[in-house]
């Protein structure tokens, strides 16, 4: 994060975030600078403490005795959904409960559209702008070559002899899931039962398993809503022989972990 | 935004197995709200409803002071519990569960009232709340600060000078924007963006070393 704006401003924002009193463009200018400022994350969060006071301090009736019973209720019947969607041979619904870590994003999609097309207020924002501007001219040159994650580049065909294919199927339901493609070291993998993950709090880790050993991250990878293109994971670590099987895990916040913590596909190889 | 790196398993075999509520519950008989809030997302719906019974209520209250409405701010609260059945992305490093909750509920809760019909309904709400309280003298700001259960905070907003804490009374407890809070008071947006800062800090000072909340139980 840049250090030449006057930090000022941005707690003056945060203030006003946390009370969910800011502009739509204000909102969403913070939103994008809150991902990668710790400090900003951090007033976040204490000034939500304080708002918290505030909240609970409100008095007033309480709700139906039926609410938590409602809740209850539909939680089970949305993860009755969940688990049809997920057999899905296209990846399943997004979920509309996509909250950013710091809970952003109004559900009003006019917001939405307006976010997507609000004016470069900030000096900031026009500095990310020419960098993405960079960044999206170099992936040009390179998606051809390594492939993208969940990109418009279509996939390399497996028909050499350097190259395998693994379908990975649900331990629950053992539907197909997603269909895993080693071409020499290279690991991509093609979503065909996945639901979009929470892109803010959740990842996807590929994992090898190995014959007497843990089990080995070979990457982290997204899935976007609908899309079945196939993505580049990252690379085998031993050789493709000593492999015993594939695992995919859906992970808790972005970080890999050392070992899975929800499986929900896996294969092992005869 | 990197969370920190989740506990090692210590997981060695290469057979895998889903990890399940019930496993979840007999190897963890921790009652955190912050575990309850990774079992429910695992599916445990008798997590789901402890966290109810422990906020809901709370909840419940900050969503009808808003929307002004029981069955919309019943449907708040709804949406917010649902998003964390549904793996909301909450992390310990976010800060309080019960925070971290209510803000998500405000947060819906504004949503809801800067929808269409709901505005007019809010205003007139509003208005009322005045017309109301000119008998007894009282404004709806007066009226708010007189209702609120924690004398602390109570106190603690008295030592705003009056502009922050109208600034922030009419943000948290009416769900209006900055910029409608300045056309209310007749103040430049500016102003009302420091005097919310300002204000906030004030509190965030005051009431740091206080933290003497008590989850309560809503059955």
């Amino acid at each position: 994060m840049s250090e030449r704006f006057d930090h000022a401003i941005e707690f003056e924002l945060a203030s006003g975030y946390v009370l969910d009193s800011l502009s739509a463009e204000d909102e969403s200018w913070f939103e994008t600078h809150l991902d990668d400022c710790l400090r900003c994350q951090a007033q976040v969060t204490m000034l939500r403490e304080v708002a918290a006071r505030l909240g609970q301090a409100t008095q007033g009736a309480p709700p139906s005795p039926s609410l938590r019973d409602r809740i209850v209720s539909a939680a089970i019947a949305d993860r009755a959904d969940q688990l049809q969607t997920d057999a899905s041979p296209w990846g399943g619904p997004f979920l509309d409960s996509k909250l950013p870590q710091n809970i952003t994003s109004h559900t009003d999609t006019s917001k939405t559209k307006k976010r997507a097309s609000s004016p470069i207020a900030h000096p900031h924002r026009r500095m990310l702008v020419g960098a993405a501007a960079v960044v999206i001219a170099l992936s040009g040159v390179f998606g051809a070559i390594i492939g993208t994650q969940g990109g418009s580049h279509p996939s390399v065909p497996c028909s050499s002899s350097t190259c395998t294919t693994v379908v990975l199927t649900s331990p629950e339901t053992h539907r197909r899931v997603a269909t895993v493609t080693v071409d020499r070291l290279a690991v991509f993998l093609r979503p065909q039962g996945l639901r979009a993950d929470n892109r803010r709090s959740q990842i996807y880790v590929l994992w090898d398993l190995l014959k007497g050993d843990s089990p080995r991250a070979i990457g982290g990878f997204d899935v976007q809503k609908g899309s079945f293109h196939e993505i580049s994971v990252g690379d085998l670590r031993a050789p493709k022989q000593q492999i015993v099987g594939y695992a995919i895990s859906l992970e808790h916040g972005r970080s890999i972990p050392k070992a899975p913590t929800h499986v929900i596909a896996i294969r092992h190889l005869n | 935004m990197i969370a920190p790196k989740r506990e090692n398993t210590g997981s060695t075999a290469t057979t895998l197995e889903p990890v399940n509520a019930d496993l979840f519950k007999r190897l963890h008989g921790d009652r955190s709200d912050a575990c309850l809030v990774k079992r429910a997302a695992t599916g445990d719906e008798s997590a789901l409803g402890e966290l109810y019974d422990r906020y809901g209520a709370s909840c419940f209250r900050v969503a009808h002071r808003i929307t002004q409405n029981s069955a919309i701010a019943e449907e708040v609260v709804q949406e917010a519990f649902l998003a964390l059945w549904r793996g909301s992305g909450y992390t310990e490093r976010l800060g309080t569960v019960r925070a971290w909750l209510i803000a998500l509920v405000h947060h819906k809760a504004v949503d809801a009232v800067r929808k269409e019909t709901a505005i007019s309904r809010r205003e007139a709400t509003f208005h009322a709340m005045g017309s109301r309280n000119r008998l007894s003298s009282t404004d709806p700001e007066a009226e708010i600060l007189g209702s609120l259960s924690d004398s602390e905070v109570r106190s603690a907003l008295f030592d705003l000078s009056p502009q922050q804490r109208e600034a922030i009374v009419l943000a948290y407890f009416g769900g209006y924007s900055q910029r409608e809070i300045a056309e209310l008071t007749n103040v430049p947006l500016g102003t009302v963006k420091t005097r919310m800062f300002a204000g906030m800090r004030r509190l965030q000072i005051r009431l740091r070393d206080s933290n003497t909340f008590e989850p309560e139980e809503a059955r």
